[in-house]
C-alpha cells in the first residue's frame, strides 16, 4: 500500500472519529426515539451532569461514606434545594430517592418562584407516623384511606358515607364531604385518637440495609422552569425552631442517592416517520 | 514491465529499508494533532455556546489529552527527523 494511501484512510479514520463524537452528542441532546434516559446521583463528589448537588452548602454536612460503602449528605436546615439541568416543559420524571429519617416529617416541595420570596407546591414526603403505620389500608387512584378498624372496601365508598361521629383525619388531601376533617398534625396522641386517616402520602419502601426509598412521578408541563431548570426542596419542619442543646446530637435526615428517569417524546419528525407506517392498512 | 509491477506492489518493504516509517507516523501523528485540534477548538465552542451540550454527555478532556499527546509526539517525532 502506497504511504499516501495509508496517510488518507488514517485521516478518514479520524475524521471518523471526531464525526461520531458529533454525531452521538446530537443523539444525546436531541433524543429523537423518546428513549428513556437514567441518571444517578449517588451524593459521592463525583459530579451528575443532571442532578444539581444539594444547596445551600450551610444546610448540608460533607459526603459521608457509611460502613456498608454508600455515599451520602446529611441535611441541617429546613429548607435544603437540589436543580435539575437541563430540562423541557414536556417532559416526565421518575425520582426514586434513597434517604433515612430521625425526623417526623419531610415535606418535597417544587419551587415556583424565583427570587427572594420563596414559593413552592410541597408535597408528603416522609412522615414517621404514617410509615410505621399498621391500620389496614385501601388505595385508590394514588388516595390511601387508613382505618383503625376496617369498614370500608374503597375510598369511594368511604367518601360516600363519611363517619361524622368519629375522628377522620386528613393529611395533603382536602374533600367537601368530610366536614368533621381535621388535619393529622392537630391530634395529640394520632394512634389512638384517629380513627380513620385519608391521605396521599405513599408509604417509602424500606431496604433491607435500613435506607427508604420514595418515588415520585412528576410532570413538567406545569413546573416553574427557569433557564431550562428545574428547582425541588426538601422542608423540614422540625428543623425550623430547632437549637440544640449542649452534648445532644440533631437528628439526622441523610439522603444516600437521587435516581432519575427523564421520559421526554420522540421527536415530532419521527413521529411523522412512525405513522407512516401505522397508517398503512 | 514485471518489475515495476512489483516495485509497485511491495511499497511497504521499501519503505521499511529506506527508514520512512518515522516519516509516515510523523505524517499521521501530525494529520491527528491538526484533526484533533480543529475538532477541540469547534466543540469547545459549541459547548460554550449551546449550553454545555458536549460536556453534558462527552467529556471535552478526552479530546485536550489527545490534542496534547499528538502535539507533543509530532513535536519529538520532528526532531528526530531533523536529526536523521
Amino acid at each position: 500500500m502506497l504511504p499516501s494511501k495509508i496517510r488518507f484512510i488514517f485521516r478518514v479514520i479520524f475524521i471518523a472519529f471526531f464525526a461520531a463524537i458529533l454525531l452521538f452528542v446530537l443523539y444525546q441532546n436531541f433524543n429523537p426515539f423518546g428513549v428513556p434516559r437514567f441518571y444517578n446521583y449517588e451524593f459521592s463528589p463525583k459530579i451528575n451532569h443532571f442532578i444539581n448537588p444539594l444547596l445551600p452548602k450551610e444546610r448540608v454536612s460533607e459526603y459521608y461514606r457509611d460502613a456498608k460503602g454508600d455515599w451520602y449528605q446529611a441535611l441541617k436546615g429546613p429548607l435544603v434545594y437540589f436543580s435539575l439541568y437541563p430540562v423541557t416543559q414536556d417532559w416526565k420524571l421518575d425520582l426514586a430517592i434513597k434517604y433515612k429519617s430521625e425526623v417526623p416529617e419531610i415535606r418535597f416541595g417544587e419551587v415556583v418562584s424565583a427570587g427572594d420570596n420563596l414559593e413552592y407546591k410541597p408535597y408528603p414526603f416522609y412522615n414517621a407516623f404514617i410509615q410505621n403505620l399498621d391500620w389496614p389500608c385501601v388505595e385508590n387512584n394514588g388516595v390511601f384511606l387508613y382505618q383503625k378498624e376496617k369498614h370500608f372496601n374503597s375510598v369511594q365508598e368511604y367518601l360516600g358515607n363519611v363517619p361524622l361521629d368519629k375522628n377522620n383525619a386528613v393529611y395533603f388531601f382536602g374533600d367537601e364531604r368530610i366536614k368533621n376533617a381535621k388535619s393529622f398534625t392537630h391530634f395529640q396522641n394520632p394512634a389512638k385518637e384517629i380513627d380513620y386517616l385519608i391521605t396521599i402520602y405513599k408509604k417509602a419502601k424500606a431496604t433491607p440495609d435500613g435506607w427508604l426509598i420514595t418515588t415520585m412521578h412528576l410532570n413538567l408541563s406545569n413546573s416553574f422552569i427557569l433557564r431550562q431548570s428545574v428547582r425541588y426542596l426538601f422542608s423540614i419542619p422540625f428543623f425550623e425552631n430547632y437549637v440544640a442543646s449542649s452534648g445532644e446530637l440533631a437528628p439526622e435526615v441523610a439522603i444516600s442517592s437521587i435516581k432519575a428517569v427523564v421520559y421526554e417524546p420522540p421527536s415530532r419528525y419521527f413521529l411523522k416517520f412512525q405513522n407512516l407506517f401505522r397508517n398503512r392498512p | 514491465m514485471k518489475l515495476e509491477a512489483r516495485k509497485v506492489k511491495f511499497p511497504t518493504i521499501r519503505l521499511w529499508r529506506t527508514g520512512g516509517w518515522v516519516k509516515l507516523f510523523y505524517v499521521i501523528v501530525s494529520d491527528l494533532f491538526v484533526i484533533s485540534l480543529v475538532g477541540y477548538l469547534i466543540f469547545l465552542w459549541l459547548d460554550r455556546a449551546y449550553n454545555q451540550c458536549i460536556s453534558n454527555y462527552f467529556s471535552l478532556n478526552i479530546i485536550l489529552v489527545l490534542v496534547l499527546l499528538s502535539g507533543i509526539m509530532t513535536a519529538v517525532l520532528r526532531g528526530i527527523l531533523a536529526k536523521k
